[in-house]
């Protein structure tokens, strides 16, 4: 359903449409209306191209690289059946067409088709030549049909060798590519480190092993990085949450545990001005994190004079 | 070739039943929508699904691709944004998540970086992701909070209105006003990549 939208209606509503953010009505009706507008169509569709943009500021993620192979893997298959099933029919529309074919010979053994082309023979007293070309000319047409059924299956099965071969071949991309996106990821940790746009703050404890930690933050990209050591492993049910703290407020930069040899690498992306940070601060919370700290501080910062 | 270029052949050929096309395309892009995808719905498995439809969807749908309606990248971007807040409301988490990091060392990724086929594509999305990032930062900050809302929550206005506790046409006005800038700031960039072609 959609609504009659005004032009100025329209124009006021481009920017919440090019979000998907007005009702399903007011949606339909402000696209409808840019279709044929020479003003609204393009202004929305620069809008969108603009909003489409944010995707970038999603934090560049860790994803398993096998995984990363079989979504493309399964896409591949599914295209490939995809493209068979659309010849198929014309294969099977070959042979059914063909006189006598496929589609003919199933229908319940009449042998109307060879009794056609028999009759095409022109008058015969007797019979028998007609009925011997007859049984020919079927049996030529079987032929060709088990021929062609035969070439159908070899075809399937090497189509299915191929998806297996392609599928080995994905795997073993799929290794080459950990390794290399093992070794990006690490040049990639390191550059969240160091740069221009890098602050960082050291983190530091009161505990007999003390646990240590730097946060470096770039401000180019809002990314926060924390590389922790010494940090005891949370009980069972419990985790550590990570905090930005301003003057206003607490924001959770989400949860983590450190490896079992005390160490973390947590990253996460939250836009700050400059000067608002306050503190950073690890706290022991329950598992799946809080709204707010509610638990002990582990390891924590101030950040009057963050280094540079 | 200008990479909107690229993206518009491969859609091309995609449209003709060349499905070598689309695994270009997905070298290409899965990347951004990956990371874009995990970002909204939080889970390994789900954003797995929710990618591998998206780009299905682009493949079923290719012959109607029309280049005067957007770049295949602005189109790609849209039906994995939209598939995964279908995923999510389905999930019915929509405002339960968490701001949740993403660990160098999770086991689960086996500590590497999703990674691409294509180099090209790499650099151009850390390029693009700068972009943007700086383009975001001229935004006042409640100006950019009602645009991440929507965006990266898909809350309508009434709901950012009851989120931010904000009045309703303040919330559209800061909307309007967010979108508008940020298209400006990345028609730049933008015209950059076209003049380019």
């Amino acid at each position: 359903m959609s609504r009659d939208v005004s032009h100025s209606e329209a124009m006021e509503l481009l920017s919440e449409a090019a979000l998907d953010a007005l009702p399903p009505d007011d949606q339909a009706g402000v696209v409808a209306h840019a279709t044929g507008c020479p003003e609204c169509g393009p202004a929305l569709i620069a809008l969108r191209d603009a909003v489409a943009q944010m995707a970038f500021a999603a934090p560049p993620v860790t994803v398993d690289p096998v995984r990363r192979a079989r979504v493309r893997t399964r896409l591949m298959a599914r295209a490939r059946a995809d493209l068979s099933v659309a010849d198929t029919p014309s294969v099977a529309g070959e042979l059914a067409d063909a006189p006598g074919g496929a589609r003919d010979s199933a229908r319940g053994g009449t042998g109307q088709g060879p009794r056609v082309i028999a009759g095409r023979g022109g008058p015969s007293p007797s019979g028998g030549p007609r009925r011997s070309w007859g049984m020919v000319a079927a049996l030529g047409w079987g032929l060709a049909i088990a021929a062609g059924l035969a070439l159908v299956a070899v075809q399937r099965r090497a189509a299915s060798d191929e998806r297996f071969f392609t599928t080995e071949r994905r795997v073993l991309l799929a290794r080459v590519d950990a390794l290399r996106d093992s070794v990006e990821s690490r040049d990639a940790f390191v550059r969240s480190v160091t740069g221009h746009h890098i602050s960082s703050l050291q983190l530091t404890s009161g505990a007999v092993r003390a646990p240590w930690a730097w946060m470096f933050w770039d401000h180019a990209t809002n990314t926060w990085t924390l590389v922790a050591r010494d940090l005891p492993l949370p009980a069972p049910g419990r985790t550590y949450q990570l905090w930005l703290v301003t003057r206003k407020a607490k924001i959770s930069a989400g949860t983590f545990s450190p490896r079992p040899d005390g160490a973390a690498e947590v990253q996460a992306t939250y836009a700050l001005a400059a000067d608002a940070l306050t503190a950073i601060a690890v706290t022991d919370e329950p598992a799946g994190g809080v709204p707010q700290p509610t638990g002990a501080l582990v390891i924590s910062a101030t950040a009057n004079r963050p280094g540079k | 070739m200008p990479p909107q270029g690229e993206d518009r052949e491969l859609v091309a050929r995609m449209s003709a039943g060349d499905d070598a096309a689309l695994a270009q395309l997905y070298d290409r892009w899965s990347r951004p929508v990956f990371s874009l995808v995990l970002h909204l719905v939080r889970d390994a498995d789900d954003a797995e699904d929710v990618v591998e439809e998206a780009f299905w969807q682009v493949w079923r749908q290719a012959s109607r691709y029309d280049r005067s309606r957007g770049e295949v990248g602005t189109w790609l971007l849209t039906i994995a944004r939209t598939r995964a807040l279908d995923r999510l409301r389905s999930r019915k988490r929509l405002r339960e998540e968490p701001l949740t990091p993403v660990s160098l060392g999770d086991s689960d990724s086996g500590g590497a970086t999703l990674g691409t086929d294509d180099p090209a594509a790499r650099a151009e999305a850390s390029e693009r992701r700068t972009v943007v990032a700086k383009a975001l930062q001229t935004l006042p900050k409640e100006q950019r909070e009602v645009l991440e809302l929507a965006y990266f929550a898909g809350l309508s206005q009434s709901e950012i209105a009851d989120r931010t506790g904000q009045p309703l046409g303040t919330v559209k006005t800061r909307t309007r006003l967010a979108a508008q800038k940020l298209r400006e700031c990345l028609g730049a960039y933008r015209n950059d990549q076209e003049g380019g072609s």
